[in-house]
């Protein structure tokens, strides 16, 4: 089941209002048995490869707390994590792995026997075996205590709101949360609810929206000038920000309606001065679960430079490899790692020279750093967006070839594009910059607040894009 | 809350109704003449191939019968068929024209969701309802919401209302650029005979036919010229299989060798201003022979079937 779905609005307020119905006791049993319908909305017998990896940790959860023994404990965590992985390995990276043995083999005059796999990618399945690897290193690490109600266990990994495209939580966060006792709010309520009207307004009327005039372009680049293909290019940056911190707030709103808080997973990234900013706003519950379980293992900033350096890299490369199996993905890590060791690197110099030329700090020398971080990343999510790196390139190409002409589509497509950018510009700005001048959702005046939420849901309704299909992230 | 949101929906659903119905521009305003003032003794029906390549200043010239392009721009037999129902409750043409692709009966994976645009004429007839229920049955619950059926048109409802614009004449949209021949290619990317047919564009299909049949209209069903060759599809020939049975009148000029020229073409799958016009011009001959006493069609005398001579 996808959020932007008619299903959902109907499925969200069964589940809310039979939530506070139950007795605390089965509402785990409820939240379970609805998680398992949003997840089966997909493809139902993919249910299978879950309950595999939540028994497997379940049981080594219980296992590692038991086990005293070092060599024991340490086998027990490779033991599940090697799982996890491996799930990951068949459904997710077997074909591309394969594909490109296959292409080697082929260089080399040889054929490979190995036959490909039939099968699809079951949804969200990196976000939740990630989910389910910080549980098991957290117990190993003795940060956690082993859950021993195994439904509450399973909910924690398929907790409906989070279960296929994150937030990625933390087992210290969520699960004490279900063992809390949720009464009604109405103050979680109507924030929830606000949060979720927010998400699908990022959804369906700026990325739904956008990606009309992005897959136009992309999917015929050839044609496009440079001027073109660069709108096309920012669109993009904007669309799969809204599509994914849209499905976010939908996730942590509808959360937050039964009472649960989930982690925040961006902070608005396009105000980020630097690539390293960028990644403090960006997809928050990823970045830190690398940061948590990679970089810092790996020797975290107390290592030498140059170690330093490669295990940026190296962790980048593998993010990229964590989004999908495809070779666009891993250049859009590395690229990200480029631009932070880049950015080390020249540190002290761009420090000097800024402030020679007087642009150490002020509003003028923020709008260059957040222009020249945003320039940064559209390029990279050129290719994230590409099928190919011959069409990555292609694109990159076409930004430097002049054509006369600019495409714009539909006018009123075009026109409805720019409108949704500039509704997201005004709102992310004064949540940036503190602006509490011309409040709407959160106007104290209760005539305002109520013109306000139904003026959003139908501008949702006239303006949104309700064939937009699922959220870029749950092909992750 | 709640009372508030219907109050402003229903309000917001009649405002926007006016400017719908009244819009003197655009493809709903061609879409609206065909629903609601149809007057016209030939329609022309079909996708962007329909709308920008029959001239019905021609045909009307050609044949002496006025005649309205109802063609729309990338919708396909299911549209067409929702739209032909619409017309006819209020008027009967003598003729039809239906313009088709080769992929006319193929299941395509977009035609069922742009199948939201037949919305606004939702409460027209219950044909609507049950076309758009092909997309999905919760879209008709969807539609009982009065603004979502004015959704993504809101702009272009406002801009065909105060601005004339468009160079469409009586619904022929004619297009006035020239196809760069050396940036086409004239081969399909098409994997031949690999299509699948869609059961409710073959039932859309037969229920065209029947409606045209119980109502004494001649119906033409032409497949207009392409630039490049695209018939190798079962939808092609499951096509002309049922024209063929129900003795419907198909002709297909995709392979004419007349309009291989590039100088007809805009691009290649629609013809230009000018190629547009020798097409008229082609299928008003072919008409004209088709309606003639000497032809085995006695269709315009009353009370005949439609036979054809093929």
């Amino acid at each position: 089941m996808i959020f932007n779905s008619f299903t959902f609005l109907l499925f969200f307020p069964v589940v809310t209002a039979l939530y506070f119905l139950v007795p605390h006791k089965f509402r785990w049993l409820l939240l379970l048995i609805a998680s398992c319908y949003f997840y089966m909305f997909f493809k139902a017998i993919y249910i299978l490869i879950l309950f595999f990896t939540i028994i497997i940790d379940y049981t080594a959860g219980i296992y590692l707390e038991k086990v005293s023994d070092p060599k024991k404990k340490k086998l027990l965590l490779i033991l599940s994590l090697t799982a996890n992985i491996g799930v990951l390995a068949v459904f997710k990276y077997f074909n591309f792995f394969n594909a490109n043995l296959s292409g080697l083999l082929y260089w080399m005059g040889y054929t490979n026997p190995i036959p490909f796999l039939q099968i699809l990618l079951p949804i969200g399945l990196s976000f939740h075996t990630f989910q389910a690897m910080s549980y098991t290193i957290e117990v190993y690490r003795g940060h956690q205590k082993a859950e021993r109600h195994f439904g509450i266990y399973a909910l924690y990994v398929m907790f409906y709101p989070q279960l296929v495209a994150g937030p990625i939580e933390r087992p210290q966060n969520l699960l004490p949360q279900f063992k809390t006792e949720h009464h009604f709010n109405a103050l979680d309520v109507s924030e929830g609810l606000k949060r979720m009207l927010i998400g699908f307004f990022k959804k369906v009327v700026v990325a739904d929206r956008l990606s009309i005039y992005v897959k136009t372009v992309f999917n015929n680049y050839p044609e496009h000038g440079s001027a073109t293909i660069v709108l096309a290019s920012l669109f993009f940056a904007v669309q799969i920000y809204c599509d994914f911190s849209g499905y976010s707030d939908i996730a942590i709103g509808s959360a937050r309606v039964m009472g649960f808080k989930l982690m925040e997973n961006f902070k608005r990234p396009y105000f980020a001065k630097s690539i390293s900013e960028f990644w403090s706003r960006w997809h928050i519950s990823l970045s830190t679960w690398f940061k948590d379980y990679v970089y810092i293992p790996l020797g975290g900033n107390r290592v030498s430079k140059g170690r330093l350096y490669l295990n940026l890299f190296a962790v980048f490369m593998i993010s990229g490899l964590w989004h999908g199996a495809n070779w666009t993905f891993i250049v859009w890590g590395a690229l990200h790692g480029f631009y932070l060791i880049c950015g080390m690197a020249t540190q002290k110099w761009r420090k000097a020279t800024a402030s020679k030329l007087g642009l150490g700090s002020g509003v003028f020398a923020n709008f260059l750093n957040i222009s020249f971080t945003i320039s940064l990343v559209t390029i990279s999510w050129i290719f994230f967006r590409a099928g190919s790196l011959e069409q990555a390139w292609g694109l990159l190409k076409g930004v430097f070839v002049y054509k006369h002409g600019f495409f714009i589509g539909e006018p009123s497509y075009f026109l409805y594009d720019l409108m949704a950018i500039a509704a997201l510009f005004f709102y992310e700005i004064k949540q940036e910059y503190g602006h509490h001048s011309l409040r709407f959702l959160h106007n104290e005046n209760w005539g305002i607040r109520m013109a306000s939420y139904l003026g959003l849901v139908f501008i949702i309704l006239l303006f949104g894009v309700f064939d937009g299909g699922q959220f870029i992230y749950f092909q992750f | 809350m709640i009372v508030a949101f219907v109050a402003v929906d229903q309000a917001a659903g009649i405002f926007l109704y006016y400017f719908f119905t009244h819009q003197v521009s655009g493809e709903y305003a061609v879409a609206n003449h065909v629903v609601y003032n149809l007057n016209e003794d030939v329609l022309v029906l079909g996708s962007s191939r329909a709308s920008h390549h029959y001239n019905s200043s021609l045909i009307k010239d050609g044949l002496n019968l006025s005649c309205f392009n109802g063609g729309r721009d990338g919708e396909g037999l299911l549209y067409s068929t929702a739209i032909f129902e619409l017309a006819l409750k209020r008027h009967v043409p003598k003729i039809v024209v239906l313009d088709v692709t080769s992929d006319v009966l193929s299941e395509k994976e977009d035609e069922k969701n742009r199948l939201s645009i037949l919305l606004p004429y939702l409460k027209q007839s219950d044909v609507i309802g049950n076309m758009i229920e092909k997309k999905g049955r919760l879209e008709l619950i969807k539609s009982h919401l009065q603004t979502y059926r004015y959704n993504g048109q809101v702009v272009s409802i406002f801009q065909h209302y105060f601005l004339s614009s468009g160079n469409t004449v009586m619904g022929f949209n004619p297009l006035d650029n020239k196809m760069d021949v050396s940036r086409v290619s004239n081969h399909t990317s098409l994997k031949p005979y690999s299509d699948s047919i869609s059961a409710d564009n073959a039932e859309a299909l037969d229920f065209f036919i029947n409606e045209c049949r119980r109502q004494k209209i001649q119906l033409f069903v032409f497949v207009s010229p392409r630039y490049n060759d695209d018939t190798q599809q079962n939808s092609y020939l499951k096509l002309k299989s049922i024209c063929n049975s129900n003795k419907v009148i198909f002709h297909d000029f995709t392979n004419d060798v007349y309009f291989k020229n590039p100088e007809y073409y805009s691009d290649r799958a629609h013809l230009n201003g000018r190629g547009a016009d020798l097409y008229t011009d082609t299928i008003v001959a072919f008409m004209k022979k088709r309606l003639s006493p000497a032809a085995n069609v006695q269709y315009l005398s009353k009370n005949e079937e439609p036979v054809s001579k093929d």
